[in-house]
């Protein structure tokens, strides 16, 4: 019979060997789940910057809340770059906008894959750069998934690049060359580079700090989505209606589902044994997730870059169990062509490439026609030569044919058809146009031992860059999540006090140490460290919402005084709101709630003229000489969210943090008087400055 | 004649000269990133001149924005970095890799660097963000490029050593036109605009340097007298007797050379003289003064105007003496690949390739059984076929390449080489080189080398290997353009006659109006195209004649470890002029500015600059202001000693220890602390405090990065 303390060593130990054993699983990435990567993450991108750009003339232009030269003089962070700097008005931030947007839409194509994936990342980091006052850590996810993906195979498999190079590779002219033994293979195997496990470990390390870092006790007592649901600044609309009409035990249910599938995730994401299970069981619950967040709260890009980086997760055999479960439910069919005729030559060519499952095989046609369709094993008589009829099962035989067929009628508005049938009845002419032909082309040369050396060199050079990356990921880990503590016994703050079971662990260390500190981080980052990681914005600290949620909601509010004496909030355009306690959601983007709530901090102090001053070119805005101001007071609205079990908030509190008034104002007859300047003061509450 | 030949004429630039023009140009691009390198802290950096914060909000007040991708560059290491960056640039478009591309991105560094520091943009920028924007429609990258060398090969569809005798291989000038191929240049207002450009140019300048000293051919003699109008060579070359010729020919050749180019006869030695003059020009602005970048763009204009028949008579010129028959070894796929790439730059025909595979193997030879020499008729310019000559035999063909001369004679090894290098019309220079003594072994070791490896080098690059026959299919030897492509072809050209047409269009008349010579036309339509650009088409370069005062700033300076000297120069102070100016344009035209105009910022950043570092000296310790500083601008007669006047223009703390007593007695207004500026200051106070004498930096340290994914705490 075994002792106690080696029966509960020995499962720990053996799935640390049995996880070093299967190290190799992590360094592998399948090309077709790199693409499919490609493909959501350049789609998130390309919403995200339009969702950026309908608010460029409010944050990134010098219309706006801060002008280039400003940031530039007062830089928000150190270490800060970003294109967007060059960039002053709106029109030519506009162009910027156009360049990343087209960036993205090349890189969901998979045109010019890695120098638009490149490209993409550089923009991305540049918009964030641009105007930290509105980063989140949906940013830092989404600068995260960029970087990595400059390293990715993203181009190898559904995109514009590997369909040029296949029909590059390779003119076939003869019934022989497209054969299904002599077709261009799609590459399947999985590419071996420590991205893959870069990628994989930094999405599980997402999840894990997130679970880690939530030891408060409102997480603990399961309040925490009682109390997220009542930041108005932040709830959407789907949001109050669960906060108002779901019970506070279903809320507390879901505070503690949400601890349950991050930590389930980070253990499915990161498990080397039953993949097949848990790396899907990851990808839909990431997805339930996230979806969840997004439709109750505006996090920004957090959710959804999140749900484009779960595509990585897919193993080769997924896309094998999807390629049997189509094919369990379609037929294969024979595809005749004529090939002295150039246009079903090319025809038969694309069917080729699209055919990765060998399941259409190309013959003669039938006398008298050029492409005929027909299913397999079928006599003479059931060749089809109509255009229209053969594309029904010409799509059933390719992989996943019929699903994409039905989809491209939908936008077409069920005109695909009758577009093929068009192109059909020309097609000498179209073939003419092309200049499509039957003569054979030399084949595109096969690598040369050079090549691959060269190859090589650029792998080698490659992976040593990704090792940087990941020192430095690991590193940034270390420092900045603080569930790792700086030393052993942590330092204490004056007046800190510890929970019962936090006393005796600390107790502990010091009477084992004997009054020695072993430090575990240093006092700063080391340089190399700092400019590796600010300058792209790649941050490695997760805690949302902890260790606890906030309890305090807010917006920002401007009173400000027009000329002919209306009161009037320029961010809104309607009467300045000073009441939090009705508030049914503010309703407010990401984007200007996160601007809100970081303007009003002590730190920000230096942009608030520069925001000042954006309010005061309201009238330029609204086009009209009556909106101008002649005084402004900014204020941040705070209340207390409601405790559990309650509804209402409490404790509104307008606090001004900016007071203006026009220098020199003499009111006109019948015009408003200047009210007294307000003494602004900090929108801090006392104990959050202590924590700092 | 006929009209559309003259048309032809005037609307089409010889891909040649697109190519040497491109070469050229990037090297003059390279030389000004050079001088710009040696500056990129005072004038890129925000521990210079003008932080970009100072100029955008500069310009934002101003109310004329300019785009500069510099301006996100703050910080010395980011600065180097963008610089770096523009010389990748530069380079690729220099050596024509990915060309258009490049091309694109060196007119937008190009443009960053103008707009970085608008108070030091020169006439030298303006000409050269006008010729590379002019010159972006044209195809820079189909000649004498990296391009062109891998389009050439990649066209080569000879597999049979017949192949290498067959003229259907090789594509004609109609195909490279229909197909824009290498060789390929359009016939395009572009053209027109370019060489329009270069008339403008000199037009101008021969209308504004109206002065007296131009007329009486002392023009370049007072110039390289002045202090910071001479480059180091220039100062040394200034009391030459060759300055005075130089200065009429340089002169003259602003009216010669545009007659030159519009004259259509004679076309050939019109435009090879104007080739010449445009070089001397170039040469003389861009060696001798500080305009080295407005001298360089002439140079390179230079190669633009070269006639095609100039080329065509240079290149196809088949002379006799250099044909050459090159006898290869069939078996060897780099042996055939280079001779496949060889033939490609045989314009004139005088390379005829043999292969060795009608040659018995060796050692079983029968007399008479060596195959015939083929070799091009000097009369009828066919192949022909005449004895082998003695010597040569299989053992010989199977070792070595032999290339065989028209008298019979033959060389082997690296010499033979050198025979190949001699009849390629161009490479001429490269066969003498090496056949130089010391090269000339080093070559013949080079080519045993690579002789005895021949078949691992052929494997190790794809290619066929001794003995193993590739299996090639029948393929044509050229494909045909697709009519889908003409059309693309078509669309671009429009596309591209509009753009060329809006540019060259905007820059006219911003050239007329900025210097008031030409139509007095009154348009700001097209302003916008030369505004953002900074295309502004000012050619004030030595009007109307060299200026009669030289002046120079001495910056007498004490560090904090008691070392004396002016930072301007890196040595010690002197209120003398004469040693060269180092300093290059940007600095002179900077300093010019800011010496005449009224702004407070710039002065101000000119003083803060001053007291902690100098463009010869960087201090150890960074941004630590020096013990003492004392700024004078002195200034004298050119070409005579007397009278000095020195301004004080600013002193900090204790001053310099050098120049106050001797500066005393030409000191004319002695302000112990006077704005640089010597005009009131009208210049809108910033909200914050930016350029304050004593602003120390470390009183604003840069808050470190809070993690944002720990934020909604």
């Amino acid at each position: 019979m075994r002792s106690r303390p080696s029966e509960w060593l020995f499962w720990p130990i053996w799935a640390a060997l049995a996880t070093w054993r299967r190290r190799g699983t992590y360094l592998r990435v399948d090309p077709r789940a790199a693409a499919i990567f490609r493909i959501t993450l350049g789609t998130f991108l390309c919403f995200d910057t339009l969702r950026h750009f309908a608010e460029a003339d409010f944050l990134y232009s010098n219309e706006g809340v801060l002008s280039n030269d400003y940031h530039l003089y007062r830089p928000a962070s150190g270490n800060l770059f970003s294109f967007f700097h060059a960039f002053s008005t709106w029109r030519e931030v506009s162009v910027l906008f156009a360049l990343g947007l087209i960036c993205h839409l090349c890189l969901v194509v998979g045109y010019r894959t890695r120098l638009f994936s490149i490209l993409s990342f550089l923009f991305v980091t540049s918009r964030d750069s641009r105007m930290v006052l509105v980063e989140n850590g949906g940013y830092v996810v989404e600068n995260l998934a960029c970087m990595w993906a400059c390293f990715l195979p993203l181009g190898q498999r559904f995109s514009i690049d590997a369909w040029r190079a296949s029909w590059r590779a390779k003119k076939e002219t003869t019934l022989a060359d497209l054969a299904p033994a002599a077709r261009p293979v799609a590459p399947k195997t999985a590419v071996r580079t420590l991205v893959g496990l870069a990628v994989v470990v930094n999405l599980a390390f997402i999840y894990l700090f997130n679970v880690v870092n939530k030891t408060g006790y409102i997480w603990r007592e399961g309040n925490t989505v009682h109390y997220v649901l009542h930041i108005d600044r932040m709830v959407t609309g789907i949001g109050v209606f669960v906060r108002e009409h779901f019970p506070l035990a279903l809320l507390k249910v879901a505070d503690f589902t949400v601890l349950a599938v991050e930590a389930t995730i980070c253990a499915c994401i990161i498990s080397p044994h039953a993949r097949k299970f848990t790396r899907p069981l990851a990808m839909i619950l990431m997805i339930g997730l996230h979806t969840t967040l997004g439709l109750f709260m505006r996090l920004g890009p957090f959710s959804w870059a999140l749900i484009s980086w779960s595509p990585i997760l897919l193993l080769p055999i997924h896309f094998e169990r999807m390629d049997r479960f189509y094919r369990a439910r379609s037929g294969g069919c024979e595809l005749g062509i004529d090939t002295s005729d150039p246009f079903a030559l090319t025809v038969a060519r694309v069917v080729a490439r699209l055919d990765h499952g060998g399941r259409v095989a190309i013959v003669e046609a039938p006398e008298g026609s050029v492409l005929a369709v027909k299913p397999v094993g079928a006599n003479d008589a059931a060749w089809i030569t109509a255009p229209r009829a053969m594309i029904r099962p010409l799509a059933d035989a390719l992989p996943f044919g019929r699903w994409f067929h039905r989809a491209l009628r939908v936008v077409t508005l069920g005109q695909f058809d009758r577009g093929v049938s068009f192109v059909f009845e020309r097609r000498t002419g179209i073939a003419s146009l092309f200049g499509l032909t039957t003569t054979p082309v030399p084949d595109a040369a096969a690598p040369s031992p050079f090549d691959g050396r060269v190859a090589k060199a650029k792998t080698y050079f490659r992976e040593a860059l990704i090792g940087y990356l990941v020192l430095c990921a690991t590193l940034q880990t270390w420092m900045e999540n603080k569930i790792i503590l700086k030393s052993i016994p942590p330092p204490l703050k004056e007046g800190q006090e510890l929970r019962a079971d936090e006393r005796w662990w600390y107790d502990l260390a010091k009477r084992t140490l004997g009054g020695r500190t072993i430090p575990l981080k240093p006092e700063r980052s080391p340089e190399f460290l700092q400019w590796t990681v600010t300058y792209p914005r790649t941050f490695q600290g997760w805690g949302m919402f902890a260790p606890n949620p906030i309890r305090e909601d807010g917006v920002l509010a401007v009173d400000a005084l027009t000329i002919d004496g209306r009161h009037v909030d320029p961010l809104t355009g309607r009467a300045p709101d000073l009441n939090l306690l009705d508030s049914r959601g503010e309703g407010l983007s990401q984007l200007r709630q996160d601007y809100g709530n970081r303007i009003r901090l002590d730190r920000n102090e230096p942009y608030r003229d520069q925001f000042r001053d954006y309010l005061l070119r309201y009238p330029s805005r609204t086009k009209n000489p009556k909106d101008e101001l002649i005084a402004i007071d900014v204020y941040w609205v705070r209340d207390e969210c409601p405790a559990p079990g309650q509804t209402k908030p409490q404790n509104n509190e307008a606090v001004p943090i900016i007071s203006w008034r026009k220098a020199g104002y003499k009111p006109e007859a019948g015009g408003p008087a200047l009210p007294p300047k307000l003494t602004t003061r900090s929108a801090e509450k006392p104990e959050s400055k202590k924590k700092r | 004649m006929s009209v559309s030949d003259i048309a032809r004429h005037f609307t089409r630039i010889d891909p040649r000269s697109l190519g040497l023009f491109r070469v050229l140009f990037g090297g003059a691009l390279i030389a000004d990133w050079l001088q710009r390198w040696q500056n990129r802290i005072a004038f890129y950096s925000n521990d210079g001149l003008l932080p970009n914060h100072a100029h955008l909000y500069q310009l934002k007040n101003s109310g004329r924005l300019v785009w500069s991708a510099m301006h996100a560059f703050s910080t010395p290491g980011e600065a180097a970095v963008g610089l770096l960056v523009i010389l990748f640039f530069y380079v690729c478009f220099t050596i024509g890799w990915k060309t258009r591309a490049f091309h694109v991105l060196s007119l937008a560094s190009l443009v960053s660097l103008s707009a970085r520091n608008t108070f030091s943009e020169g006439p030298g920028e303006a000409l050269a963000i006008a010729l590379c924007a002019l010159t972006l429609f044209l195809p820079l990258g189909t000649s004498f490029s990296l391009d062109a060398a891998l389009a050439k090969i990649r066209l080569a569809r000879e597999t049979k050593p017949q192949h290498l005798l067959s003229p259907a291989a090789l594509h004609t000038e109609a195909e490279a036109q229909r197909g824009r191929l290498p060789g390929y240049s359009p016939h395009s207002i572009a053209a027109i605009a370019v060489l329009g450009l270069a008339v403008l140019v000199l037009l101008t300048l021969a209308k504004l340097q109206s002065g007296a000293s131009w007329k009486d051919g002392s023009a370049l003699h007072n110039a390289l007298n002045v202090y910071m109008v001479a480059s180091p060579r220039g100062f040394w070359l200034r009391n030459s007797g060759l300055l005075g010729p130089l200065t009429h020919v340089v002169h003259a050749s602003q009216w010669l050379v545009p007659i030159l180019l519009v004259v259509p006869l004679v076309r050939g030695i019109a435009r090879g003289g104007a080739a010449v003059l445009l070089l001397i020009y170039g040469l003389t602005y861009g060696l001798l003064t500080r305009y080295a970048l407005f001298g360089g763009c002439f140079v390179a204009l230079a190669a633009l105007v070269i006639a095609h028949d100039t080329w065509d008579r240079f290149a196809t010129k088949h002379v006799a003496k250099r044909v050459r028959t090159v006898i290869f070894d069939v078996d060897c796929g780099i042996c055939f690949w280079l001779c496949k790439t060889l033939r490609r730059y045989d314009t004139a025909g005088h390379l005829v390739f043999q292969g060795n595979g009608e040659f018995p193997p060796s050692g079983s030879e029968e007399p008479g059984t060596r195959p015939m020499l083929l070799f091009r008729d000097d009369k009828t310019k066919k192949i022909v076929e005449r004895p082998m000559p003695e010597g040569i035999d299989s053992a010989l063909v199977e070792r070595t390449v032999v290339v065989v001369r028209p008298d019979g004679s033959f060389a082997t090894r690296g010499a033979a080489v050198v025979e190949i290098f001699r009849a390629l019309p161009g490479f001429g220079w490269l066969g003498l080189a090496l056949s130089l003594p010391g090269i000339a072994a080093l070559r013949d070791r080079l080519y045993d080398v690579v002789a005895r490896n021949r078949t691992k080098l052929s494997v190790e690059m794809g290619l066929n290997a001794c003995g193993v026959q590739s299996v090639t299919k029948d393929v044509p030897l050229k494909d045909p353009v697709a009519p889908s492509t003409e059309l693309r072809f078509r669309a671009q050209a429009l596309v591209r006659e509009i753009a060329v047409a809006t540019i060259a269009i905007a820059i006219a008349i911003q050239s007329f109006q900025a210097n008031g010579v030409g139509p007095k036309v009154k348009t700001t339509a097209l302003e916008p195209v030369t505004w953002w650009t900074r295309a502004t088409s000012r050619w004030d370069v030595l009007v109307p004649e060299p200026p009669a005062l030289e002046s120079k700033l001495v910056v007498d300076v004490v560090t904090k470890t008691d070392r004396k000297l002016d930072t301007m120069t890196g040595t010690e102070a002197t209120i003398s002029f004469d040693r060269p100016y180092r300093l290059g344009g940007q600095w002179a035209i900077y300093l010019e500015r800011v010496t005449k105009e009224d702004n407070k910022a710039l002065s101000d950043a000119l003083r803060k600059y001053l007291t902690r570092r100098g463009p010869r000296y960087e201090p150890p310790e960074q941004n630590q202001m020096f013990a003492g500083t004392d700024a004078f601008w002195i200034t004298k007669p050119a070409l005579e000693e007397t009278p000095i006047t020195a301004e004080r223009l600013f002193r900090h703390a204790r001053g310099g220890a050098v120049l106050n007593p001797i500066v005393a007695p030409y000191v004319t207004t002695p302000q112990t602390t006077s704005p640089i500026g010597r005009r009131d200051q009208r210049e809108a106070p910033r909200p914050e405090p930016d350029l304050q004498e004593d602003e120390d930096p470390k009183e604003q340290p840069l808050r470190f990065p809070e993690s944002p994914g720990q934020e909604l705490q």
